[in-house]
C-alpha cells in the first residue's frame, strides 16, 4: 500500500503544474523578457543621459537615423569583413582540426585535451593574451616573425588599419576554433565506418570520400556551428575593447562596438538600443538564410 | 565472373590471431556461404577478399590474379553490408549509380544501367527517394541494386538479412538465391544463421575460431558432419549428443551409462573408445523398447511435434515426430534411433569415426 502513494499520478494536475513552474517562469520573465522588451521600448525614444529629463517617444526615428548614417554603414562593412573572415577561418580550421583529431595517431589524446584550452579562456582574457602576443616592442609574434625572417623590424600591429583588423580576426579565430572542432569531431564520430568501406569498394578516393560521405554527414553540425559563430562574430565586443578600442580611427569599429560607444560614451540610450536591435535582427536574418541553405541537405542524413 | 581462391590466409590484429590459415577454392559462378558463430572471423575473411582488410600472410586470388596488394576498387567486386551502408544524402538512383560515377562512366550509361538494375529488383518507383524514406526491406534491395549495377565478378554479402524481420528474411533469402540463379555471378555470403546457409548455398564453409571445420554441400554437412562442432551447429533443433563408450558384440553399441544405443557397422577398431554419439531429433522414433525416457515438454510446431524427454539424470534429448502423437509431460516413452542414422565421434578430438 505504501508503494502505491509513490506511483505516478496519471490524472493531469494543471494547478500543480502552474504552481511548480511559476518561480522559474517568473525568473525568466524578470531576467530575460523584461530587459528585452524594455530595451526595445527605449529604442523607440529619444533618451540621452545628458538630458535625462527629456524622454520622448519618437517611433522608429532612431532606426531611420541609424540606417541613414555613414557611421552605421561603415561599421556594418567592418563587421562584415570581420565576420566573414573570422567565421570562415574558424569553421575551416575547426573542421580541419576535428579531422586531424579524429584520425588514429600517437599523441591524439594529448592534442584533444590541449586543443580545448583556448575555448576555456574568457574572451577578455583572450584579448589580453593577444595584446601581449601582438605587442609592438616585446610581443611574441614580432619575435617569431623576425626570427623566421618575415619582418625586418618589430611592428605595432594594432596601430595600423591594415593589420589591426586581421589581428582581431586571428585573436577571435584562436578563441573559437576549439568549439567548432569539438562539435565537428562529435559529428565525425557518428559517421558509420560502413559508409567509408562502401565508398572504398565503390572506388572513391580519399577526397571523394570526404566530399561524398563526410561532408554531407556534417551538414547539421556545420549549420549549428555557422549559426553560433555568426552570433558570436556579430556580437564581438570584448577583444575589441581590450585590443583596439575600435581604432585606429574607426577601422575596427564593428556594430557591437558602435552600440557600446553610442550607449556608454555618448550616453545615447535610445539610439544605442536601436543599434542592439539592429544587430539582433541581422543575426536572425542570417540564421534563417543558413537554415534554408543547409537544413534540407542535413535532413536527408538522419 | 571469376573464381576465388584463398590459400592459407592468416590474419592477426596486433598480436591477436583471428584467422589461422584458411584455404577455400570457390568456383566461378558458385554460391558459397561462410557460416559460423559470431566472432569466428567470417567478416574478417570477407573483408580480406574485398580488400578492406590487409592479408597478414597467405594469398587471395580473384580469377587468375593474386589480389593481396590490389586496392578494393580494382578487384571488380561489389559488397552488400549488414547495415546497407546507403549514402543517406543521395537518392536511390544516385546510390545505385555511385560506383559507376566514381569510375567516370557517361551519365547516359549510368542511367540506363541503374534503370535496368532497378527493374530487376522492382525498385523503379523508389528511384527518386532517399534511403530514410524506405522500409528496411527496400533499403536492403537498394543495397543489392547498388551491387548488381556494377556487374562485378564477385558479390560479397556480409549478413545482409540480419536486420530484417523473420518473414522478410525468408522472402529476401529466396530473392537473393533467385538473383544468383539469374545472374550466375560468383557469390560469397556471410551469415551466422545456419538455416540461411543451408537454404541458399551451393557449398557451405563452416568456420569456428578462425579455422575451417568443414566445407561441403548443405546436405553433405547435414548427413555426414566431419566433427561434433559441425554436427551440433548445422540443423535445427540441434543434434542430440551423448557421451559413452563403444562396446563390441554382434551389433556394436554405445553405452552411455543410462542407455545403450546400437551402432550397426561401427568400426571394430574403435571398440572400447570413449565416444560421442550424435542423433538428429528426426532420427528418433517411438519404439516398444529402446531408450527409456520421460516426456518433459511437448512443442507442436504444426508440421511436426518436438518432444523434449529426460533419459535419466537430467540428460535431455529432443525428438521430432511427424505424427501427431498425443503425449503429455511426465509420460514414459521409449525412443530408438532409426537404423543407420547414428553419428559417432571420437570423444577427445570430436572427429567423426
Ligand atoms: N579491427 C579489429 N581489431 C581487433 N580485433 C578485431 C578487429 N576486427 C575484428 N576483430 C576480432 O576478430 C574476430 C573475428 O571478427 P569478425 O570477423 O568480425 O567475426 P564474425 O564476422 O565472424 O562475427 C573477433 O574476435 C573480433 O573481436
Ligand atoms: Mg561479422
Amino acid at each position: 500500500m505504501a508503494r502505491k502513494r509513490w506511483a505516478a499520478q496519471t490524472e493531469p494536475q494543471p494547478f500543480l503544474a502552474f504552481v511548480l513552474n511559476t518561480p522559474a517562469v517568473g525568473l525568466l520573465l524578470l531576467l530575460v523578457v523584461y530587459p528585452i522588451v524594455y530595451s526595445f521600448w527605449l529604442s523607440l525614444h529619444a533618451y540621452n543621459l545628458r538630458k535625462p529629463r527629456q524622454f520622448e517617444f519618437i517611433g522608429l526615428d532612431n532606426y531611420a537615423d541609424i540606417l541613414s548614417s555613414g557611421q552605421f554603414w561603415h561599421a556594418a562593412r567592418v563587421t562584415a569583413v570581420f565576420s566573414v573572415g573570422s567565421i570562415g577561418l574558424t569553421v575551416v580550421l575547426g573542421t580541419l582540426l576535428a579531422l586531424l583529431l579524429n584520425e588514429k595517431w600517437p599523441g591524439r589524446g594529448v592534442l584533444r585535451a590541449v586543443a580545448l584550452i583556448p575555448w576555456a579562456i574568457p574572451p577578455v582574457v583572450n584579448g589580453l593574451v593577444w595584446q601581449w602576443m601582438l605587442e609592438g616592442r616585446h610581443g611574441l609574434l614580432n619575435y617569431i616573425f623576425q626570427s623566421i625572417g618575415l619582418i625586418d623590424s618589430y611592428q605595432a600591429w594594432l596601430s595600423y588599419p591594415e593589420t589591426a583588423l586581421p589581428a582581431l580576426v586571428i585573436a577571435q579565430v584562436w578563441n573559437h576554433v576549439p568549439f567548432v572542432a569539438i562539435v565537428i569531431l562529435a559529428a565525425l564520430q557518428t559517421v558509420p565506418d560502413e559508409l567509408y568501406d562502401s565508398a572504398l569498394v565503390d572506388g572513391a578516393n580519399i577526397f571523394r570520400r570526404f566530399f561524398f560521405v563526410t561532408l554531407p554527414w556534417l551538414s547539421h553540425a556545420l549549420l549549428l556551428v555557422l549559426i553560433t559563430q555568426t552570433m558570436v562574430a556579430l556580437r564581438t565586443f570584448d577583444i575589441i575593447y581590450v585590443l583596439t578600442g575600435g581604432g585606429p580611427g574607426d577601422s575596427t569599429t564593428v556594430l557591437a562596438w558602435l552600440t557600446y560607444i553610442t550607449t556608454f560614451s555618448y550616453t545615447d540610450f535610445g539610439k544605442g538600443n536601436a543599434y542592439a536591435y539592429t544587430i539582433a535582427v541581422l543575426t536572425m536574418i542570417l540564421s534563417v538564410f543558413y537554415i534554408r541553405l543547409l537544413w534540407k541537405r542535413g535532413e536527408m542524413a538522419k | 565472373m571469376a573464381a576465388v581462391t584463398i590459400r592459407k590466409a592468416h590474419k592477426t590484429y596486433g598480436a591477436t590471431p583471428v584467422l589461422h590459415g584458411v584455404s577455400i577454392d570457390i568456383e566461378d559462378g558458385e554460391f558459397v556461404v561462410l557460416v559460423g558463430p559470431s566472432g569466428c572471423g567470417k567478416s574478417t575473411l570477407l573483408r580480406m577478399i574485398a580488400g578492406l582488410e590487409h592479408i597478414t600472410t597467405g594469398e587471395i586470388a580473384i580469377g587468375d590474379k593474386v589480389v593481396n596488394t590490389v586496392p578494393p576498387k580494382e578487384r571488380d567486386i561489389a559488397m552488400v553490408f549488414q547495415n546497407y551502408a546507403l549514402y543517406p544524402h543521395m537518392t536511390v538512383a544516385q546510390n545505385m549509380g555511385f560506383a559507376l560515377r566514381m569510375s567516370g562512366r557517361p551519365k547516359a550509361e549510368i542511367d540506363a544501367r541503374v534503370r535496368r538494375a532497378a527493374s530487376i529488383l522492382a525498385l523503379e518507383p523508389y528511384l527518386a527517394r532517399y534511403p530514410k524514406q524506405l522500409s528496411g526491406g527496400q533499403r536492403q534491395r537498394v543495397a543489392m541494386g547498388r551491387a548488381i549495377v556494377r556487374d562485378p565478378s564477385v558479390f560479397l554479402f556480409d549478413e545482409p538479412l540480419s536486420n530484417l524481420d523473420a518473414k522478410l528474411r525468408v522472402q529476401m533469402r529466396t530473392e537473393i538465391k533467385e538473383l544468383h540463379q539469374r545472374l550466375g555471378t560468383t557469390t560469397i555470403y556471410v551469415t551466422h544463421d545456419q538455416i540461411e546457409a543451408m537454404t541458399m548455398a551451393d557449398r557451405i564453409v563452416v568456420m569456428h575460431d578462425g579455422v575451417i571445420e568443414q566445407i561441403g554441400a548443405p546436405l553433405e554437412l547435414y548427413d555426414t558432419p566431419a566433427n561434433t562442432f559441425v554436427a551440433s551447429f548445422i540443423g535445427s533443433p540441434a543434434m542430440n549428443m551423448l557421451k559413452g563408450t563403444l562396446k563390441g558384440g554382434d551389433i556394436p553399441f554405445v553405452d552411455t551409462g543410462k542407455a545403450q544405443i546400437p551402432v550397426p557397422g561401427a568400426a571394430a577398431a574403435a571398440v572400447g573408445r570413449a565416444v560421442t554419439v550424435g542423433i538428429r531429433p528426426e532420427s528418433l522414433e517411438l519404439a516398444e523398447n529402446g531408450i527409456a525416457a520421460t516426456v518433459v515438454v511437448v512443442e507442436p510446431t504444426g508440421a511436426e511435434i518436438l518432444v523434449v524427454a529426460d533419459i535419466g539424470g537430467g540428460t535431455y534429448v529432443t525428438a521430432a515426430f511427424h505424427q501427431r502423437y498425443a503425449l503429455r509431460p511426465g509420460a514414459p516413452i521409449h525412443l530408438a534411433p532409426a537404423p543407420g542414422q547414428v553419428h559417432l565421434f571420437d570423444d577427445e578430438t570430436g572427429i567423426r569415426l
